[in-house]
């Protein structure tokens, strides 16, 4: 099983559970933020795609709020199948195999860490 | 006449300290056997209060940190949208080289969106110039 990936909402960590969401008869399990004072809960499945969506749009939202200037997201596909991300704005900063740590990499970059 | 405090199982002393360190962490004063959370108002003692007046000290430094950040229905509207622009990031940059910038103009929000080749898609959103572009380019990424 991956690990789950940190509250989109809180940035706490998310408790998996066996209490099916919804009543419709999947019995799917969820992911539940450990804070209690946070209504994140979501399918498990759905989660980690949720989280990495979430911060690939505030990471894209803060760099594109921080340098004027065209912000640039590419992918190369290799020879072997696999494929990198770049992301610049001035200048390219890094290659990453996932577009998200191409984003945090400009983000460090852009807005400083 | 003040009442009496009901004296404390070792259990309930076990669970209060747990509580406290995992509540407060380094910042929990515990010297001379305290257990007291005081980085902000209101304070927490967590060897005196009730259960249920810590469990109402939490919900309003809950609340508190909530409305600093602007309110719990701006949060959660925050995380839908990033979500929505990462989603339709993630499908655009699967077929193409995406192209973002904020071509704002005093008093006038203005985001564009494109891609090599195409002409940039202008909206008052960069939310809006992403599913635009998606839209123009018929790209669903679900």
């Amino acid at each position: 099983m991956s690990e789950l990936a940190t509250c989109p909402i809180c940035g706490a960590k998310i408790l998996p559970s066996v209490v099916p969401m919804y009543d419709d008869g999947l019995d799917a399990s969820t992911a539940s933020c450990f804070n209690g004072k946070c209504l994140y809960r979501v399918r498990r499945e759905d989660h980690n795609t949720l989280a990495r969506r979430a911060e690939i749009g505030a990471l894209v939202e803060r760099i594109v709020a921080a340098e004027k200037g065209l912000l640039t997201i590419g992918r190369t596909p290799c020879r072997d199948g696999s494929q990198i991300y770049s992301a610049w704005s001035s200048r390219p900063v890094g290659e990453a195999l996932s577009l998200l740590d191409a984003l945090r990499e400009l983000e460090k970059e852009v807005c400083g860490e | 006449m003040s009442e009496e405090p009901m004296p404390m199982s070792d259990d309930e002393i076990t669970l209060r300290e747990l509580l406290a360190y995992a509540y407060a962490g380094a910042s929990l004063y515990a010297d001379d056997g305290e257990l007291q959370d005081s980085r902000r108002a209101p304070f927490i003692d967590f060897l005196r209060d009730s259960p249920d007046d810590i469990a109402a000290k939490m919900r309003k430094r809950g609340k508190a940190a909530l409305d600093a950040a602007g309110g719990e229905r701006k949060i959660l509207s925050d995380s839908a949208r990033r979500a929505e622009i990462g989603r339709i990031v993630e499908s655009l940059v699967a077929q193409q080289e995406l192209i973002l910038e904020d071509d704002s103009l005093p008093a006038k929000p203005r985001f564009c969106a494109t891609v090599v080749g195409k002409a940039g898609v202008y909206e008052p959103t960069l939310l809006d110039a992403l599913r635009s572009l998606a839209a123009e380019l018929e790209v669903s990424g679900e």
